[in-house]
């Protein structure tokens, strides 16, 4: 049954979602179908299965810069600010320079005399091209120290920093244009890099569990905001060689970082810890674990 | 004043463009949109892929743990972001991160104490 396209609601009325719902309702049935045929045996088989609770968090640090134009957006930027300036009206210097004053004087010398014969011009300005407005000079007679430095320009700060150049990744300094993931690597149950997760304790929720996955492996001084306190990814792990455990369901909850470092605990058992971009952590991670993590992470 | 000279004579000439340079403007024109349009599609790719998760995620949990499930679909404890939440700039501020910051010093902190 296809329902009618002006009744869906609008997420729902491109060809890739449609595609996705009707994959996920072909799965479905072939699932149920394959249910309904099991034997007892696997049954009882799954429900034997345990698996451990756990709470992970995938801690990013927001871009602070914003994303790098490409060569188009450039140009067209360009283009466009070009043919603003052609259209726009004549700078009206009466109004910041009033008339008869020592300003005017000043504004009036600096600027190209055009000929009043053109019949294009009009207030001294080619009315058909863009006017270039030459601005005189701050007069360096009556500066004094504070006035010097309330008209000082403005240096705007680089948007590559330190970190970039020597590309630590355990800084958060680098790659300002990017989002930054918090990926570590422990002993034993994490011996490959992860998304920070423990154990969820009795009577906490994913919430709670998550915030003292924070404090235990990265200590107090960071100021984070979780966004949410649902879900934002599941992952199960099997074990090879565990007693009371077949393995273990992982339960990540997102949240943003502002202020402040990882620092790794003393009983947290972390002998490696990275702030990575989306990309750099396909390098770091599993394969398997890269596909079941990519999609929860944001593109810039 | 602004409104000293009359509008007339500020204004510019009427931009008339010849047939080639219209084509070109045309052209530059769709080719931004092309792009804007392929920018949001990736986008909304992005968001779609980023439910599909958090679904699966709920689902599970729901499976895994009814309790763990209800707590996590209660109303969060606060509505409000916090104010360090900045929207990113085209360059960054002269100290690009706060390294040295510590819970101890903030408000919340030192008026616990006290």
């Amino acid at each position: 049954m296809v329902l009618n396209k002006s009744l869906r609601p609008l997420w729902s009325q491109s060809k890739h979602v449609t595609d996705i719902i009707v994959a996920s309702r072909r799965a479905l049935a072939t699932t149920t179908a394959s249910a309904e045929a099991t034997t007892e045996e696997s049954v009882s088989a799954k429900e034997e299965q345990k698996f451990k609770l756990m709470a992970g968090v995938i801690l990013s640090r927001p871009p602070i810069v914003t994303p790098e134009p490409t060569a188009f957006e450039k140009a067209y930027h360009h283009y466009q600010s070009e043919l603003y300036k052609r259209l726009s009206w004549t700078f009206p210097h009466w109004f910041y320079f009033p008339k008869g004053s020592l300003a005017e004087n000043e504004y009036k010398r600096v600027q190209p005399q055009l000929t009043e014969d053109d019949p294009n011009v009009l207030l001294n300005r080619k009315r058909d091209e863009k006017q270039e407005i030459v601005f005189p000079p701050r007069s360096v007679q009556r500066e004094t120290e504070e006035s010097a430095r309330i008209y000082a320009k403005i240096v705007p700060q680089p948007r590559k920093t330190e970190a970039d150049e020597k590309n630590d990744i355990t800084k958060l300094d680098r790659k300002l244009d990017r989002t930054l993931y918090l990926i570590v690597k422990k002993e034993g149950e994490f011996s490959d890099w992860q998304f920070p997760a423990a154990p969820i304790r009795k009577g906490e929720s994913l919430e709670v569990a998550s915030e003292r996955v924070l404090l235990e492996n990265g200590g107090e001084d960071m100021n984070v905001f979780f966004v949410s306190e649902t879900p934002a990814l599941y992952y199960k792990k099997f074990y090879k060689e565990d007693e009371t455990y077949n393995g273990a369901k992982i339960f990540y909850l997102k949240s943003r970082i502002f202020n402040g470092m990882f620092k790794p605990q003393r009983g947290s058992q972390i002998t490696d810890y990275a702030w990575v971009t989306k990309e750099e952590i396909e390098s770091f991670v599993s394969p398997r674990y890269w596909t079941i993590i990519a999609p929860a992470l944001s593109l810039h | 004043m602004l409104s000293l000279v009359s509008r007339v004579k500020k204004q510019p000439y009427r931009l008339k463009l010849s047939y080639e340079d219209l084509m070109r403007h045309r052209t530059i024109h769709r080719a931004w949109m092309l792009l804007q349009r392929k920018n949001r599609e990736e986008r909304h790719k992005e968001l779609m892929a980023q439910y599909q998760r958090i679904k699966m995620a709920c689902d599970q949990l729901e499976k895994a743990s009814p309790e763990l499930f209800a707590r996590a679909m209660d109303k969060p404890r606060s509505l409000r972001f916090p104010l360090e939440y900045k929207y990113p700039t085209e360059t960054p501020p002269r100290v690009a991160w706060d390294y040295d910051w510590k819970k101890s010093t903030t408000v919340q902190a030192l008026s616990k104490k006290k």
